[in-house]
């Protein structure tokens, strides 16, 4: 069992009760940690097992695992 | 010059003329055409409202007017088409006026206009091939010989003495605008808030990363606010910021060990759309592989800035090796249809090494170029100043670039920015798959 940190976007038509939706993703086992109103966007974590249940939350439009960025060491010539 | 060579290189016309009317004054316009130069017999395009205007109709009045265009053909006599042209260089309601050209069907057997006869035969038609070919050979070697002039003018040109290489090239040197009144978000690694070069600018902050400051202890968030907005007249030159007076979001989604993640990133993208940011510029991301499929997450969250007036520039990213024949595609986000993906070009206007490379559009692609090799500008205190390179250093050039459009086109949603840069960028000898549409220029 390993924790996932998640990026999930909301459908156009949940977008106005992304409330909503987030009580269900809290629900499907999703730790939120933030709500992007702006974006239809909801980020957070859960179990890696939750996964699939979390996407399943009607009005989620995709979920996706969070990426890293790492930028070159600032001594780099190429940036 | 030979009569023949003349008929060649001078347009053809009808005899006709074009008027362009105000907008706002078409009526007006008409008006004026009548009382002035004498113009009558008007026929407007509105009166055939769901019936096209037909060769008869345009053949058989002296003044066809299509209101909603706001353009007038024009019958005239040559006295007539001197007192229409003297009002257009005033102040009336006529803007320009022109001769109506021939134009014809492009043809796969192209040089002979459709419709016109071929007077005599194939053997002409091969004459004509090949004075065409010879007015075309004489065109390309003039061409070339001023190309290579003005190159070598260009380069002189491009010392930076007063002005960074990369504010020449793209024309910024040149513009009117400056970026006031438009809000420019930088995410990034934050921003030295001591830096002498931005005393008394308009700075917003707020930082996405646990624990950290907005103040920037890595030096990458402070050359790219430099590019996009630094200064053109620092105590001391070269300047080297777009929108020098563009006011300034600096939101911290890199840490100061130059590490970040989606979610802060996202955050910082929220936050700069609630703030109103007309553009926001990203010299970051995740290196990506050959079929890999752009974030839907992302492309959701760009589509949606989109609609509230933010424009999203981003790195290509700088995983290729060119010289050594490896390319590899646009990173995450900026593979995302919706984010504006930069390459970056250096002096010469050749490829960095580094700069990615569209594969497919569903992975991506470059949809501009900028200078991105030997980037001057600022860097956290007390170094003050750094030349570095990167499809990092090319993003915040066109990220500058794109307020000053803003600033030029006050009404103009993001999608007309990108359309506005894409446009006018300069095109290259080089292929779209690595700088999309070619160098970004700014209004002028």
């Amino acid at each position: 069992m390993s924790r996932i940190n998640l990026s999930v976007s909301v459908d156009d038509d949940h977008i106005n009760r992304i409330s909503e939706v987030v009580q269900n993703l809290k629900k499907a086992g999703m730790k939120v940690e933030n709500l992007l109103d702006q974006l239809g966007i909801v980020t957070g974590w859960c179990e890696s097992e939750k996964v699939a249940k979390v996407s399943q939350v009607e009005g989620v439009l995709d979920v996706e695992s969070e990426r890293t960025v790492q930028l070159a060491p600032p001594t780099s010539y190429i940036q | 010059m030979n009569n023949s060579n003349l008929s060649t290189t001078q347009p053809e016309t009808t005899g006709r003329y074009l008027v362009l009317l105000q907008e706002d004054a078409v009526e007006a316009g008409i008006q004026v055409l009548n009382e002035s130069a004498g113009v009558r017999n008007f026929v407007k395009a509105t009166q055939f409202e769901g019936s096209d205007v037909t060769a008869d109709v345009v053949e058989g009045t002296d003044t066809l007017v299509f209101d909603s265009l706001g353009v007038a053909v024009v019958t005239a006599e040559p006295d007539q088409f001197m007192a229409m042209s003297t009002m257009a260089e005033g102040t009336s309601p006529i803007i320009a006026v022109e001769p109506e050209r021939v134009v014809y069907a492009l043809s796969d057997t192209g040089f002979n206009p459709p419709g016109q006869p071929v007077i005599s035969g194939p053997s002409n038609l091969s004459l004509e091939y090949l004075r065409g070919y010879r007015d075309a050979i004489v065109n390309l070697v003039d061409n070339l010989s001023v190309t290579s002039e003005s190159s070598e003018v260009k380069q002189a040109a491009l010392e930076e003495t007063e002005l960074t290489w990369g504010l020449q090239i793209t024309k910024a040197a040149e513009s009117p605008f400056s970026g006031r009144g438009v809000k420019v978000a930088i995410l990034d690694t934050g921003f030295d808030l001591t830096h002498p070069d931005f005393a008394g600018r308009q700075v917003t902050t707020s930082s996405f990363i646990t624990n950290e400051e907005v103040q920037d202890k890595q030096g990458h968030g402070t050359h790219c606010i430099g590019t996009a907005c630094g200064p053109r007249t620092p105590l001391s030159p070269p300047g080297y910021g777009v929108a020098y007076n563009a006011e300034i979001y600096a939101g911290k989604v890199l840490s100061n060990r130059g590490s970040g993640s989606d979610g802060g990133i996202l955050a910082g993208i929220q936050w700069a759309v609630a703030n109103g940011c007309q553009v926001i510029s990203m010299s970051l991301g995740a290196r990506t592989f050959p079929g890999q499929r752009y974030s839907r997450v992302f492309e959701a969250a760009a589509k949606r800035a989109l609609r509230r007036g933010s424009l999203i520039i981003a790195a290509a990213g700088n995983e290729s090796r060119r010289d050594m024949g490896r390319f590899n595609p646009v990173g995450h986000p900026a593979n995302c249809p919706s984010i504006m993906a930069v390459g970056a070009l250096d002096i010469g206007l050749k490829l960095g090494f580094f700069s990615n490379r569209g594969f497919d559009w569903r992975g991506g692609q470059v949809d501009i170029a900028g200078p991105g090799v030997n980037i001057f500008s600022s860097w956290p205190m007390p170094t003050r100043y750094n030349t570095i390179s990167g499809t990092s250093m090319a993003t915040p050039h066109v990220s500058g670039i794109a307020a000053l459009y803003a600033e030029a086109n006050p009404y103009a949603g993001p999608e007309v920015l990108w359309s506005l840069i894409t446009q006018n960028s300069r095109r290259l000898m080089l292929p779209s798959v690595d700088v999309g549409s070619g160098l970004a220029q700014a209004p002028c």
